[in-house]
């Protein structure tokens, strides 16, 4: 029997500053959440992103907090990239419940090739990027 | 079980020099705040970079204890680390401040601040507790 287990949350961004609910359950064959991180396919798109988080209906992180503030960009070693809950979280099929926001056009104000090409994007894929929320399941 | 809670207080700069006051109601069941962080939220002009954008203040406890003093200044890569705080709540208090804005720019464009205050549901020091020594 395994110990870890990263679970993927997947959410679809499709306009900019559009707030997305998250609706999952952890794996029921994991005891605990020892972590969260937050993949984004650009750094640029971290400032002002926000994610709320629930576990089992008791919040974690309001919908205002930033995602910057819990996760790490490419600088940071793999095996460090995680933010630890102090706390014992319950997994075993916990259901998570949350909200990503986008931190918007503005991100990009200086920037207006790259808003050219998640537009472009968007218009044909029909969204403007994936955030991938990793949860680190463990039974120790 | 240790539990940490991020309360967060939001606000809006709409125009260059504004002061916001805020009141900030903590959950009745965090009894200590052990860390705070004042964070631009979004980015801002690359002029800024490195410049102080504004200044906060907080009292908690009915305005008995000043506990965090802070300015806000615009970095390309932001620290995520928290500013150490000790400070014991009173069940459901108040915790009230001001914030100015200090940006000395002719454009100037509305931005958002956060300060996060972590807080736990423990009375006692649990983490960054002094070992000790001593000598015969």
């Amino acid at each position: 029997m395994k110990n870890h287990k990263f679970q993927q949350i997947r959410v679809r961004v499709t306009d900019f500053g559009e707030s997305v609910r998250i609706n999952a359950q952890t794996d029921k064959q994991y005891a605990k959440i020892r972590g969260i991180f937050v993949s984004l396919p650009d750094e640029q798109l971290l400032m002002g992103s926000l994610l709320g988080l629930r576990v089992n209906n008791q919040e974690v992180f309001e919908d205002a907090h930033e995602v910057k503030l819990i996760t790490s960009g490419h600088q940071v070693a793999p095996n460090k990239k995680f933010f630890f809950f102090e706390e014992h979280l319950e997994a075993g099929g916990s259901a998570i419940e949350g909200k990503f926001t986008d931190g918007g056009e503005h991100v990009f104000s200086n920037q207006v090739s790259k808003v050219e090409l998640l537009k472009k994007r968007r218009t044909e894929s029909g969204y403007l990027y994936e955030v991938k929320i990793y949860l680190w399941l463990t039974n120790e | 079980m240790l539990v940490s809670r991020y309360s967060i207080v939001s606000f809006w700069v709409q125009k260059p020099g504004e002061i916001i006051s805020f009141q900030h109601k903590i959950p009745a069941y965090l009894k200590r705040c052990t860390g705070f962080k004042l964070s631009l939220v979004g980015s801002m002009d690359s002029s800024l970079l490195n410049c102080e954008i504004g200044r906060l203040s907080a009292s908690f406890n009915s305005l008995k204890e000043e506990a965090i003093t802070a300015n806000l200044i615009h970095h390309e890569l932001e620290a995520q680390d928290f500013q150490e705080l000790d400070v014991h709540l009173h069940p459901g208090q108040i915790v009230s401040g001001v914030y100015v804005d200090t940006t000395l720019h002719e454009e100037f464009t509305p931005y958002k601040v956060q300060l996060y205050m972590r807080c736990t549901d423990k009375e006692g020091k649990t983490k960054n507790q002094k070992g000790s020594c001593s000598t015969t």
